[in-house]
């Protein structure tokens, strides 16, 4: 592989970046985490499911901002009405009342919650979820699945340096691995704060895991027991399984719900959600951020969450993330490559079982890439409504192509 | 500030042992005329300090001949800086006059090497001065890996397996870190593939470059002249070790 001219402008924006910004680009975002040189680093604009980069190349974009974009890039149900608020003031001295309607809303949608707090980051509504189960129960430790994601809190992040000692009390264990958890709530009787659980796993560069049907009551009772607090992170999987909440579609029942990203169709805001015994716990924490009461992504939401209910928007992905699966999977057996496709429909990612250390995610990615759609090599993509047949049809062509490509080198 | 803390003893003379011994070695396979001047025979020489560190230097596949044990990691890391610390040297078997010998003539060798800057223009001065420093990296990457707590619990996610570093179209400048049992080792040469991931330079000038702090690693990759593929979380828990490898040198 080697640099492509296709990315110069990219390129270019790169190399001023690196001059005044540690890394250039960092985290999930950085050039290190696609197909360095061969990957557009910068997009200037988007419509429906369709993005644009700095070079003026466009892509059917299976990102969707990182899971935030469910209705398609630009949607007018959605931004009319919030540039309509912006215009009228954002960040106002106190919230708005959007700021009670929006609560009011979910407390009606989200299946057995009761109260709502509201800030930027799934990394904010995670952290507040893990504090308010300390507060509550009184204890310290935190159990999460090895490789989940939570967010960049140092509780959960890879910032492992011994001065930050957050982690001390942070316990892991494989995801779906019973056993495993039951010896850890063994291990730790009568110390657990908190179990924090995506509602399926979705760890970066591996293959997504649906939850065996005995998970969630199994993680219910070990709570139940422990007197310890379960907390159902959606802030990913959130709105492209169920529009009631993803633990809804899995039939558990968290104490807690996070949820942000598509909550508001790519406006800034997440959510801490819980069931109305624990209001008063929640009610404990000093809880404020400058914009966290911001009105724009409010009454985003706010339509946002009215357009999927009217267009029972998880059908239309269930149903084109299929295609997309089945179509990626014939593509590939034609060309003689076994392909894993996992996660939900809605949330698909393929990996190469063949190719553990990713070579081939890679060469695919790049070569899709150069084809005008952007499926990234690491981490699992997203469907929108906005994505059509027809998208998807387009798609499953140039996989075809690309899975030829990579036969002949 | 150029380091966020300071370095360990051991860490220190751990890094400067390795990358000097490993040094030798390849100057040994480049410099004929070194290779001529050296007393004849098998014999090899052992750096030694307290708190296990230790660094071989075999001549002509020998494995014994003296071992020079400083009294302390700061007494060897001075002294392989060009300062003065103390040691005291004593035979492991035959060739312990050779060995220190050969050692004194390939040391200053190094010394010269590594402090000679070649012009823009001196394509096979670039070429050796890369292939050096390249050496240097890997091999100090490896150390600081091994003997830096610190910096290897930030690198702990870094999984089993193996790591080639290349330049593209110059297969023989290259080199392979294996990671495993949570120790990490370097070898001359890599087998692509056999590699869990690959770090590969565009060409030696950009590897030269990079190595030499003219350019940021980072920036390289953006632009695509520094490549990575494959077990891509191998190759980014290098990078803490690359940046304290070069606090340390």
């Amino acid at each position: 592989m080697s640099a492509d001219n296709r990315y110069s402008e990219s390129q270019s924006v790169f190399e001023r970046a690196v001059q005044v910004i540690p890394g250039g680009i960092y985290g999930s975002k950085s050039p290190g985490f696609t197909v360095p040189g061969q990957f557009p680093y910068f997009f200037t604009e988007a419509e429906g499911c369709r993005v644009k980069d700095a070079d003026g190349h466009t892509y059917i974009d299976y990102l969707c901002g990182f899971g935030s974009m469910v209705l398609g890039f630009g949607n007018p149900v959605v931004d009319n009405p919030a540039i309509e608020q912006l215009r009228k003031g954002d960040l106002l001295n106190c919230p708005s009342p959007v700021f009670v309607d929006l609560a009011e809303r979910l407390c009606g949608l989200i299946e057995g919650m009761g109260w709502t707090v509201f800030a930027k980051n799934g990394t904010d509504a995670t952290s507040l979820a893990v504090t308010a189960s300390r507060v509550h129960t009184g204890k310290r430790r935190v159990l999460m699945a090895g490789g989940a994601y939570h967010g960049a809190a140092n509780w959960c992040s890879t910032n492992k340096f011994p001065v930050l000692d957050e982690q001390d009390y942070v316990h892991t264990f494989p995801y779906g691995d019973e056993e495993a958890l039951k010896e850890l709530f063994e291990t730790y009787r009568d110390e657990i704060a908190c179990i924090i659980l995506t509602p399926y796993h979705h760890p970066t560069y591996l293959d997504q895991k649906i939850p065996e049907k005995s998970w969630y009551p199994l993680v219910e009772s070990l709570c139940d027991r422990e007197g310890a607090l379960f907390i159902m992170d959606d802030i990913r999987a959130n709105f492209r399984l169920s529009i009631n909440g993803s633990h809804s579609y899995f039939g558990a029942k968290p104490h807690m719900v996070t949820m942000g990203k598509s909550l508001a169709n790519g406006y800034p805001i997440a959510a801490l959600m819980g069931t109305p015994e624990l209001k008063k716990a929640a009610g404990n924490l000093f809880i404020t951020g400058t914009f966290w009461t911001s009105s724009v992504p409010m009454v985003a939401a706010m339509h946002c969450l009215a357009e999927m209910e009217r267009l029972d928007v998880q059908s239309h992905m269930f149903e084109v993330g299929k295609m997309l699966k089945d179509g990626l999977r014939d593509a590939a057996a034609a060309e003689g490559y076994k392909v894993n496709l996992t996660g939900p429909d809605s949330i698909p990612f393929m990996t190469f079982p063949d190719d553990p250390d990713m070579y081939h995610n890679q060469m695919f990615s790049a070569a899709m890439a150069k084809r005008g759609v952007y499926l990234h090599p690491h981490h699992n993509w997203f469907v929108s409504y906005a994505h059509k047949k027809e998208d998807i049809q387009e798609t499953i062509e140039k996989a075809a192509e690309s899975f030829k490509e990579m036969r002949t080198r | 500030m150029s380091s966020i803390r300071k370095p360990y003893a051991r860490t220190a003379a751990a890094v400067r042992s390795g990358v000097v011994a490993s040094l030798i070695q390849t100057l040994l396979t480049l410099d004929s005329d070194l290779n001529k001047s050296l007393p004849a025979g098998q014999y090899a020489l052992k750096l030694k300090a307290p708190e296990s560190v230790e660094s071989v230097i075999s001549f002509n596949g020998g494995t014994r001949g003296a071992v020079l044990n400083f009294m302390s990691c700061e007494a060897m890391t001075d002294t392989l800086s060009g300062g003065k610390g103390a040691f005291i040297p004593y035979p492991s078997g035959g060739g312990f006059t050779k060995a220190l010998k050969a050692f004194q003539s390939c040391a200053a060798a190094v010394s010269t090497a590594m402090s000679h800057v070649p012009e823009k223009e001196d394509k096979p001065g670039i070429e050796k001065k890369t292939r050096l420093l390249l050496t240097a990296a890997l091999r100090g990457v490896c150390e600081v890996y091994n003997h830096d707590h610190w910096v290897k619990m930030k690198a702990a996610a870094i999984p089993a397996g193996t790591i080639a570093v290349r330049i593209a179209g110059t297969p023989d400048i290259a080199g392979t870190i294996r990671v495993k049992d949570k120790t990490m080792s370097y070898t001359p040469g890599a087998d692509l593939s056999a590699a869990n991931a690959v770090l590969e330079f565009a060409d030696i000038d950009t590897c030269y470059r990079v190595l030499t702090g003219q350019v940021a690693a980072m920036a390289e990759l953006g632009s695509g002249k520094v490549m990575l593929r494959g077990r891509l979380p191998m190759i980014q828990g290098l990078f803490p070790l690359l940046d304290r490898f070069g606090e340390l040198m």
